[in-house]
């Protein structure tokens, strides 16, 4: 191919994206219950204030996370659990998909891309996949010193060092429940009044994944004192996802890391 | 202001296609210059002392406020600490979203009939290994030259390249750091105008 050839290839590509972002959701709509039943619940935690979670999930089984009480962001490290050194990767997440927006019918991509999980509901819409999760030297700007504050990237690094693993495993995050805009000059900008308690995301995993939820207030959010609420996780059991599945096809690039990932899952 | 080549200790010119590390000290300036224009070069810094401690993408952002690294930057560790501040930019706006290309990413993006095309993460696992580092240690990176736009709708896309021949960037170490760059080979976007070229590194003692 000519330099010329790629160039034609590349802005096809792009102006289906764009003509697919418009015309989303396609495919089979999944229907998620609204509210998860004992008989299809798998195990449940409420994360405090400031604190983090991990669970385990097996390909096909899913992970709903209630923002209950409207909390300013929950940050989600995700590692495929047969081979955690393939991870959640930010990048390849927003520039496979045309779009840093992720919501339902979007998928979390590992560094080798494949589909760790899939945003199968979303009620609220807002999840910043750009700035990450807090850090203590952040939040010591924002807020004043507080050695007894706590923060996402330290609480990564605890969970990760649970595992077995450590701080070279804590890389870029995403996460949930923040509505960051990033305007016409590149400024970030955290949206007011988007966020409802009782909204919830479902990620269902596409692979065996290891999932860890910090619980502390994305690095934007509003407000001069540190204020975190509680969140509810439930890991459930959700419906096999079908080959018109939303969250499959809504994409050729879709459709692409779905066969990249049926490869390694049939094998395994 | 301007520098005089001559004086540089480092003054190399990493051909197209290829991977380049040194370790760059505190008090001393990159350089690094697009020759050609519209070239992405895909940089990650590492504490020279400990690589666990490395540049995070999300950090440097969340602390400027602003989605796009230039002049003033400063270029942020995992651990929140200064590690380099961007000293002098003749583009603009370079892009630490995106990532670096893969091969497995690629598949996915422009089909399977890529994945045995060079990509930078070829480049990064072959230069990190030099240095003890593995796939671990690969972490979003900044991608100096390369412009992607990030929408108030979300849309993020790589379009041409503002760079042009000459262009470069100047950053002062404010630690002794380890710089790891992969001069993109990616021809399926148009991060390198479809047509990769060299780059030039330049280091200088001092202010």
């Amino acid at each position: 191919m000519t330099p010329d050839d790629y160039r034609a290839r590349y802005f096809a590509l792009k102006r289906e994206a764009e003509e697919v972002a418009s015309r989303l959701p396609v495919g089979r709509q999944v229907q998620n219950p609204e509210i998860i039943s004992p008989d299809l619940t798998l195990g449940e935690e409420t994360i405090p204030a400031g604190w983090y979670w991990t669970a385990r999930l097996m390909r096909g089984q899913s992970l709903r996370l209630i923002n209950t009480e409207a909390t300013a962001g929950v940050s989600a490290l995700i590692w495929s659990a047969q081979d955690t050194s393939e991870r959640y990767n930010a990048g390849d997440t927003v520039k496979v998909q045309w779009t840093a927006r992720l919501t339902r019918g979007r998928l979390l991509l590992s560094d080798m891309g494949r589909v760790l999980a899939s945003i199968t509901e979303d009620r609220c819409g807002w999840h910043d996949s750009i700035l990450g999760g807090s850090t203590r030297a952040g939040d010591a700007r924002k807020f004043g010193e507080d050695p007894q504050r706590r923060n996402s990237h330290e609480n990564f690094v605890l969970a990760a060092g649970k595992l077995g693993l450590g701080p070279r495993d804590v890389g870029p995050c995403i996460t949930f429940f923040a509505p960051v805009v990033t305007d016409a000059e590149g400024r970030f900008e955290w949206k007011d009044g988007v966020l409802k308690p009782g909204d919830y995301v479902d990620l269902r995993a596409e692979m065996d994944i290891i999932v860890t939820l910090s619980n502390c207030p994305h690095p934007l959010s509003p407000g001069r004192r540190w204020a975190a609420k509680p969140v509810r996780a439930i890991l459930w059991r959700s419906p096999e996802a079908e080959c018109d599945d939303l969250c499959r096809v809504a994409t050729q690039e879709a459709v692409r890391a779905f066969e990249n990932t049926d490869a390694v899952a049939v094998r395994a | 202001m301007s520098r005089d080549p001559a004086a540089a200790i480092t003054n190399d010119i990493v051909p197209a296609l290829v991977p380049w590390s040194g370790f760059v000290r505190k008090g001393q300036t990159l350089r690094i210059v697009d020759t050609k224009g519209q070239q992405a070069v895909d940089t990650l810094f590492y504490c020279a002392g400990n690589f666990a401690e490395r540049y995070d993408a999300q950090a440097t952002l969340a602390a400027q406020g602003a989605a796009y690294i230039g002049k003033g930057t400063p270029i942020l560790s995992n651990e929140g600490r200064l590690m380099l501040t961007v000293t002098e930019d003749t583009v603009g706006q370079h892009d630490t979203s995106a990532g670096a290309c893969s091969c497995e990413a690629n598949t996915v993006r422009f089909g399977h009939q890529t994945r045995f095309m060079h990509a930078c993460r070829e480049n990064f696992l072959v230069e990190l290994a030099r240095h003890g580092m593995t796939k671990r240690d690969l972490v979003s990176n900044i991608n100096f030259f390369m412009n992607v736009p990030i929408l108030p709708s979300g849309e993020l896309a790589i379009v041409d390249g503002i760079s042009k021949p000459g262009d470069y960037v100047e950053l002062r170490a404010e630690m002794d750091v380890l710089c790891v760059i992969s001069n993109c080979p990616q021809v399926n976007n148009p991060c390198n105008g479809f047509n990769p070229t060299p780059i030039q590194i330049l280091i200088w003692d001092g202010a």
